[in-house]
């Protein structure tokens, strides 16, 4: 049932106006025309910065945020962000659904279309919150059961035992120690760890340089022992940049030890299968004990085991283009069967609230060598609300359609009697 | 076609090209039709697919020259226009005739002065190979130098980190380009200029580019001899002997130069893939060089080559010899051949159709057919605006406007049977949807864009409907031949892994298409509505009220059903995302492009629905929402960044600021009549008319 709200007066004369007044502009197609406004300049502004940030680094600053500032023609401004403009039109469509429409036989396909469009945006909110993505990368007859995350990093300290192996990591999600700089450290420290960490440099993309080259002389200010940690231009791809740190570690009281400040570099920690280089952490030695860190991707368990069978890949007849590729692969679940399935394009494997999508294949832009074979790379999510949209897009699709064939017909009809009286 | 194998025919080219006048073609004598004919349906394979010969010869002029049709004069002072077809027989056939026509558009006389040949003295013209032939080896210089300048700015753009660094960054200057241009066209020309020169003796354009020896041999002894007496090896060995260097004896030179000239040919003969294979299951069919290289095996493989090369050699020495029926026979003869070998194969399913969608021009007829219409319902406007004024048509039943609007409707069907029987033919050949590709969308908006006015005609008769219709046909196909002119290459080509889908491409595609071309239509429409929306501003009174309703009605109308295809493409366009990368929204330029025309619509339907906006501002919106939808439909594509990387087009935002342009002045004039008829002279707003009824209508 629809609200029968009035215009307000200004000032309102109680608390009771007050809410009402807001109620009213709150639920208002004035309202929702300005954030759709608002929301197509910022999609454009968002999309023409890609060119300059990428894809990441723009969806993170435009559409992830409340609030951002940007240099528009010299001039920094604040604006608010899309996920403040998403959540203020949800507000406004909930309320002008429940509030401003009539509730009228006529009008239930439009209740339909916007609990529709709500039921959209909701997926979205869940997605955003609850989203893991990755990838998982095989050489065929390898197998595993976790990914590692496109964009984000994690500093790992991992206990060796006596033969020289770890099995649980300690892990610091690199979110915690983005910000820090030197004068403005990040401390960490742990019951399970004999020492401290503090962190007092970040590069989000970085080179690694001997300080005793020529060109390392630019660099001096930044060196740490022999070695400097060069900030490069952030990559457009995000996934492209390889972070590195300044840590120093330092034994806490009573422990045995000494402090040890190093670079900490990702470039060698894509652990990506067997044939790709695999991390090589630093090894310290603290408390009597040995411990490796390294800078890896975050890593996801998934509840099964996924082996690479074979991977086929055809080409366009006498070109270098991809007509198909796909890879057969054994899912392993702990109490079932194995069961053997293709991915490819198109043709994602599902589990749950898990996706595994045929991604790419390596190695890129060359032919194999003799006795090599492709690797493939598995695009991996995990979306509870994965299917949320296709149920969405069904609905809005039906009543959409209905309500403006109705629409239509009446419009058609009135037209035809304003034509007819203007004829006359 | 391997660019390593350009580089190898620049090689050998360049340091032979000597200084020297050459003269104008003395007279052209056309090929015969049947031989034409003939010709063009040979099935060829060329970028992944099998097409007819002629597609091949369109793409490769389309390349060469931006245009599918060549206009000379001959020294006898005869006009000439050839087609594609025919250029190519002459560039396979007539080499050295072919090079001396006006194949390379040239915009700016500055680069031929640059290169060190003669200009014609007009700043844009044509010039043919012969023209330049004196500056080749300046030429090529001069074009790898600028190729590897090119190269170098290119990487200092991509590590730039901010505009402001890109933006001090010198790019190349327009004759930079003009000579890059020109030194890749020429390469691209003598590479097909060589495919089929073995097949005649003397028909390589320059014939110094061989040893003396070699020279002698190609000028007495046919290909197919020369095979038939060489032992049984491989190409591979014939290589590495022809390196190894010459003989250590003198009786074994003859046999040296025949490996030369085996080895030579090979090399050269690659541009297109003639032959399908004879035995195993490769689906790679055989260029021309790979058939020389079949001859040199043994038993089957050698007879069978040998019968081809034959073939090849009977048809260049009939053209040679200008004896039009034989060189007809012979040409039939060939398609035959391979045609039975395709078919036997299943892959000449769709080369009839393909050679009627290129012979028949159907596009081309299109534009013609709707040029007419867009004529013709101009006319009809200003018919209408006349007999609104009451200067013509006073008390007739059947108005002249509205007889003018159903004759440009009716052309402008016959425009949209032909484009239609064009979108089909494509749909055969691939065995697709009606769009895969940007090229296809223009037609398919095109297409869509007309029927759907002519519907909504048929329901409002208010001429808007159709107008826009029509007008929205006539760019779009006018579209398509700008678009085909900055991408000349294959519009069939075959499709990426990723888009290997006609259930998602018939749902989310063609969705979202129509949504375009609904759009499209609306803004198209929404002219009509601002001038109706001012004429009314200006001469309040009934009838202009009903009408200003009434067109903003119309528009408003389809602006929901834009709503309804880009709503539901776009969403369903995630879902596919969803399937194919694991994300539902990745706000990838082209979903933010679609995504940008829902909001936008949504925007207009919720400031009506609210009484923010009335007739002229719906109308200036729905204008807006054009500029958008030319945003998404191509504007991202030429960003440079995303994942539908299928549909990049270079050069495309000249058209688009062009677009953008017009669109900004007409709103920009539309606002001022606008303001001014709202405020007056002296910025007052004048009081209602007696008869002002807006308000209360609105």
């Amino acid at each position: 049932m629809a609200l029968k709200l009035k215009r307000p007066k200004f000032p309102p004369e109680s608390p009771l106006d007050a809410a009402k007044a807001l109620l009213y502009y709150a639920s208002s197609l004035g309202l929702a025309a300005i954030l759709l406004i608002y929301l197509t300049v910022l999609t454009l502004l968002g999309t023409l910065n890609q060119v300059e940030d990428g894809l990441w680094d723009s969806v993170n600053k435009y559409f992830g945020s409340f609030f951002f500032s940007d240099n528009f023609f010299g001039v920094w401004i604040a604006l608010p962000g899309g996920l403040l403009i998403l959540s203020i039109l949800f507000f406004n469509m909930l309320l002008g659904t429940i509030i401003r429409i009539a509730a009228k036989p006529k009008n239930i396909l439009l209740f339909g279309v916007h609990f529709g469009i709500l039921f959209l945006l909701l997926a979205g909110f869940v997605e955003m919150s609850y989203k893991t993505e990755g990838h998982m990368t095989l050489y065929p007859g390898l197998e595993s059961n976790e990914y590692v995350s496109h964009h984000n990093w994690q500093l790992e300290i991992l206990p060796i035992d006596e033969e020289g192996s770890a099995k649980e990591a300690l892990v610091i999600p690199y979110e915690q120690f983005q910000r820090a700089k030197e004068g403005d450290p990040r401390t960490f420290f742990s019951e399970d760890l004999p020492f401290e960490i503090e962190i007092n440099r970040y590069v989000r993309n970085g080179l690694v340089i001997p300080a005793g080259i020529p060109i390392a002389q630019q660099y001096s200010e930044d060196a740490l022992g022999d070695w400097i940690l060069v900030k490069q231009n952030d990559a457009k791809e995000s996934e492209q940049n390889m972070p590195g740190i300044h840590a120093k570690f330092s034994p806490k009281d009573g422990e045995k030890g000494e402090a040890i400040e190093t670079i900490i570099y990702s470039h060698w920690a894509q652990p990506l299968g067997n044939r790709f280089r695999e991390p090589v952490p630093i090894t310290l030695e603290f408390g009597g004990k040995k411990w490796g860190v390294q800078l890896t991707r975050e890593k996801f368990k998934v509840p099964f085991v996924l082996r690479l069978d074979d991977f086929t890949v055809e080409m366009h007849p006498g070109t270098q283009a991809a007509r198909l590729y796909q890879s057969d692969v054994t899912k392993t679940l702990e109490g079932s069967p194995d069961q053997e399935i293709e991915i490819k394009m198109n043709e994602p494997l599902r589990h749950g609230t898990y996706v595994f999508f045929q991604s790419s294949y390596g190695p890129p832009g060359r032919a194999l060598q003799p006795g090599e074979s492709y690797y493939s790379t598995f695009a991996v999510v995990k979306n509870p609300s994965d299917q949320w949209p296709k149920w969405a897009c069904y609905f809005i699709a039906f009543t959409l359609s209905l309500h403006f064939v109705v629409r239509l017909v009446t419009s058609f009809a009135r037209f035809g009697k304003a034509i007819a009286k203007a004829s006359s | 076609m391997k660019k390593s194998l350009h580089f190898l025919i620049l090689a050998v080219f360049v340091p032979l090209f000597a200084q020297g006048e050459y003269d104008k073609l003395e007279s052209y004598e056309p090929w015969p039709d049947e031989a034409v004919d003939a010709f063009v349906s040979i099935p060829v394979q060329f970028e992944g697919r099998i097409m007819p010969l002629g597609t091949f010869a369109f793409t490769q002029l389309m390349t060469l020259r931006g245009k599918s049709s060549l206009k000379f004069e001959t020294a006898d002072g005869e006009s000439h226009k050839i087609e594609y077809d025919a250029w190519l027989m002459d560039m396979f056939f007539r080499p050295h005739l072919a090079t001396k026509l006006p194949i390379f558009k040239v915009d700016d006389h500055q680069a031929v002065n640059a290169i060190g040949a003669t200009s014609k003295g007009r700043k844009r013209d044509d010039y043919s190979y012969v023209d330049i032939l004196p500056a080749r080896k300046r030429l090529s210089e001069m074009a790898q130098e600028v190729a590897n300048r090119k190269q170098e700015i290119d990487r200092k753009i991509e590590a730039a980190a901010t505009r402001a660094e890109r933006e001090k960054i010198n790019s190349l200057s327009r004759i930079d380009e003009q000579v890059l241009r020109l030194g890749q066209q020429a390469s691209q020309y003598e590479f097909l200029a060589s495919t089929l020169a073995f097949a005649k003796p003397g028909n390589l354009i320059n014939d110094e580019v061989l040893t003396p020896e070699m020279q002698e041999m190609a000028r007495n002894v046919p290909l197919a001899g020369l095979l038939e007496r060489i032992p049984e090896t491989s190409i591979a060995q014939l290589r590495q002997e022809v390196f190894r260097g010459p003989p250590p004896t003198e009786d074994m030179k003859t046999v040296h130069t025949a490996m030369s000239l085996i080895v030579f040919y090979n090399s050269i003969s690659q541009s297109f893939r003639l032959f399908p294979p004879h035995h195993g299951e490769s689906e790679n069919w055989l260029t021309p060089g790979d058939l020389i290289a079949e001859g040199l095996s043994g038993g089957d493989h050698k007879i069978w080559a040998v019968e081809r090369i034959t073939k090849l050699e009977a048809i260049a020495s009939a053209a040679a010899d200008a004896d039009t029926e034989k060189f007809t026979t012979e040409l039939a003869a060939l398609n035959e051949m391979v045609s039975a070998d395709a078919e036997a194969r299943g892959e000449a399913r769709a080369i009839k159709a393909e050679v009627t969608l290129y012979q028949g021009k159907l596009r081309k007829n299109a534009f013609v057919y709707f040029l007419i219409a867009v004529i013709l319902i101009s006319a009809a406007w200003v018919f209408f605006a006349a007999e609104a004024q009451g200067v013509i048509g006073k008390d007739r039943r059947v108005r002249i406007s509205t007889i003018i609007t159903w004759v440009a409707a009716a052309v402008g069907v016959i425009g949209l049977v032909t484009l239609s029987y064009a979108i089909g033919l494509r749909c055969f050949i691939r065995q697709r949807p009606p769009v895969t590709n940007l090229y296809d969308t223009f037609l398919f908006i095109g297409a869509t864009g007309f029927l759907v006015g002519l519907v909504i005609e048929f329901m409002t008769r208010q001429k808007v409907a159709v107008s826009g219709g029509i007008l929205l046909a006539f760019l779009c196909v006018l579209l398509s031949g700008g678009f085909m002119q900055i991408n000349p290459g294959d519009n069939m080509a075959k499709v990426q892994a990723v888009l290997d889908s006609n259930y998602w491409l018939t749902i989310h595609v063609l969705v979202i298409a129509l949504g375009y071309a609904v759009g499209l239509l609306a803004a198209l429409a929404a002219h009509f509505g601002v001038v109706a929306a001012l004429i009314h501003m200006f001469n309040k009174n009934e009838g202009t009220r009903v009408i200003n309703r009434v067109f903003t009605g119309i528009v408003f109308g389809m602006i929901c059903f834009s709503l309804i295809f880009s709503l539901v493409g776009t969403i369903l366009g995630g879902i596919w995302a969803n399937d194919s990368w694991g994300r539902f929204w990745g706000w990838d330029p082209k979903e933010n492009g679609a995504l940008m025309i829902v909001l936008w619509t949504l925007a207009i339907m919720h400031l009506r629905w609210g009484g923010h906006v009335r007739e002229f501002g719906i109308n200036m919106l729905t204008i807006a929402l054009g500029g958008i939808i030319a945003f998404s439909w191509f504007g991202v594509n030429a960003m440079g960044v995303g994942l539908h990387s299928y549909g990049f087009a270079a050069g495309i935002m000249r058209a688009l600021y062009i677009f953008w342009g017009i669109e900004g002045g007409f709103m920009i004039i539309a606002l001022g009549l606008w303001g001014y008829c709202r405020f007056g002279r002296n910025g007052q707003k004048p009081p209602p008319m007696a008869n002002d009824n807006s308000a209360q209508a609105a």
